[in-house]
């Protein structure tokens, strides 16, 4: 075998030739053209226009609010909003529905994190049953189709009849808000697993459980994770729609209280908080995305 | 390779009997008998759509004959097996897996624990000069590499018989060239038998014991040739020289049938033997 060495040689100087170019088809193409700065200045660059941004915004409003172009009393500037998102925990409400700024937090968080992890679960597990059985494929697939476009509001009625105000309706309707569509995604990517991978994956003696387990479900993980970040989304919007129309507490109570009491700054620190939050789950699944996909993110 | 010696066993011969395949509607062999030698390299070669990838699909179980009948080491073949190997020109290395965890894939399925596994996968990348690429993952290697590792991962179990599908073609010249010869090594070392699709007829004289001519649509063996020359070969050998007219007075006859009509055909060749 070492008699081979010269020879191994030619071959590596050829493949360091060509090393980039015979990735290229496979990968995103910025991947391997652009010359990354470490990981880290990316992000703080990244993080220092953010804040630009939102400084410009914040400074344009403030002035318009000042020349009187915007009006105060609809649109609150943020030199009110911000010390009055600042004194918080700012009770709001009355009776049975008194809630704090921090417990509404709070709610809407645990209503969509159990919501979507279930919603998660519920769909890998259903979209790698319909994949594996044929009859399944046939009479339930359909069906999940048909459920994936109907608007999560749209359970509302259906959920509180069923579990009563509170939070069980919010998760039942944060589930149904990605249930469908994050199902009809699991079958796709899982349906794109190409056929050559799974041949040589069952000659390379994988059991039938193992395929799931070591090909198929790693194999599909990219496309599953872009759908997860993008139910996410779909899962926040969600549970503030069902706050606001019928379950009366959370982020999304609160910002109908505002709407109520006609107290506009409450309104708009309702809106900054759903929006920081949102960001920022979206930023850790990222995250999550980067650690799980190890692979991916190593050129 | 290393322990290759450990068991003497009887070289994996291959034999398709009467074996005809259809998908669907369209018939992709047609009456096909061919019998492989244990321990031989055979490569079947012929226009696109001709069914040769259809006999590698057979062979290895992922498909059922319609007609007919495969037996791989005088055994039906019942579905894929460990002692059937298949190399892609798409490598299909997991990409999640770095270079080593995708060659130890098929002693972990056997449930060898990870340490030991990885500790002879290593030395199979050793044995093609990889072990420095062992924990890259796949999207870091260069194609050669790739497909050095799905090569080696391919022979990890000790099959009795690999199933190539053009696995050099995505290469360029100069890397198939030493992929080829990475390959007989590797081959010559065991007792496996090797049966490899391809359209280069270079590859072919160069790797091939015995060369199987396909042709028609549905695929039909139409000439099987025997090359005895020893290895290492080149290609301008007299001996080879005329081979090599044979085939390509035989491929040129031949069309790509998934390609062109009919009326295409006429039309293009009729301008050919105009100019």
């Amino acid at each position: 075998m070492t008699g081979n060495r010269p020879e191994s040689e030619i071959f590596e100087n050829a493949a360091a030739e060509k090393a980039t170019a015979s990735a290229a088809p496979k990968t995103r193409a910025s991947r391997s053209i652009t010359v990354k700065p470490s990981r880290m200045r990316l992000a703080w660059s990244e993080a220092g226009w953010l804040l630009f941004a939102w400084l410009l915004i914040a400074a344009l409003w403030e002035l318009g609010a000042y020349t009187e172009v915007l009006n105060p009393r609809i649109l609150p500037p943020p030199s009110e909003t911000i010390p009055y998102l600042l004194q918080g925990p700012a009770p709001a409400g009355i009776g049975a529905q008194r809630t704090t700024f921090l417990g509404a937090i709070f709610d809407t968080l645990s209503r969509v994190a159990i919501g979507y992890l279930l919603g998660i679960l519920a769909a890998l597990l259903v979209g790698a049953l319909i994949v594996r059985y044929k009859p399944l494929r046939r009479v339930c697939f359909p069906i999940v189709q048909t459920l994936a476009p109907v608007s999560p509001v749209a359970w509302i009625p259906f959920a509180i009849a069923l579990v009563g105000i509170g939070s069980p309706a919010a998760i039942f309707v944060v589930f149904m808000a990605i249930f469908g569509s994050m199902t009809v995604s699991a079958v796709a990517a899982f349906d794109s697993v190409p056929e050559e991978m799974l041949k040589v994956g069952r000659s390379l003696g994988t059991s039938s459980t193992h395929m799931w387990t070591r090909v198929i479900i790693p194999a599909a993980a990219p496309d599953l994770m872009v759908m997860a970040r993008m139910s996410f989304f779909a899962a926040w919007m969600a549970v503030l729609a069902g706050e606001m129309a019928g379950i009366n507490s959370g982020l999304g109570y609160l910002i109908i209280l505002g709407q109520q009491m006609y107290n506009m700054k409450l309104v708009m620190v309702g809106i900054i908080t759903i929006g920081v939050l949102g960001f920022v789950i979206d930023r850790l699944l990222l995250l999550i995305q980067r650690r799980l996909l190890w692979w991916e993110y190593r050129r | 390779m290393s322990n290759i010696n450990e068991k003497k066993r009887r070289p994996t011969q291959v034999v398709f009997e009467n074996v005809s395949k259809s998908f669907g509607e369209k018939k992709a062999t047609q009456d096909v008998s061919l019998k492989v030698p244990g321990g031989s390299f055979t490569v079947i070669i012929g226009p696109s759509g001709c069914g040769k990838s259809t006999m590698l699909g057979l062979a290895a179980g992922l498909d059922e004959p319609s007609e007919g009948y495969v037996f791989v080491g005088g055994r039906e073949v019942a579905g894929p097996t460990e002692n059937v190997a298949l190399l892609f020109q798409h490598y299909n290395l997991f990409p999640w897996l770095s270079a080593c965890d995708n060659v130890a894939f098929a002693f972990r399925n056997r449930g060898m624990p990870r340490k030991e596994a990885r500790q002879r996968a290593m030395e199979l990348l050793a044995n093609v000069g990889l072990e420095d690429y062992a924990d890259k993952v796949p999207d870091e290697l260069s194609g050669g590499m790739k497909q050095r590792v799905a090569l080696v991962r391919a022979f990890a179990m000790q099959p009795g018989l690999l199933l190539m599908d053009e696995p050099f073609a995505a290469l360029d010249h100069q890397t198939r060239r030493i992929m080829q010869n990475y390959l007989l090594m590797t081959w010559q070392a065991t007792d496996a038998t090797v049966i490899m699709v391809t359209h280069d007829l270079d590859e072919a004289l160069y790797l091939a014991d015995r060369l199987v001519l396909f042709s028609g649509s549905p695929g039909t063996i139409s000439e099987v040739i025997d090359i005895d020359v020893p290895r290492p070969r080149r290609l301008d050998e007299a001996s080879l020289a005329s081979i090599r007219q044979r085939l390509e007075a035989h491929l040129e006859k031949e069309v790509a049938y998934d390609e062109f009509t009919e009326a295409e055909l006429a039309q293009v060749m009729g301008f050919a033997a105009q100019s």
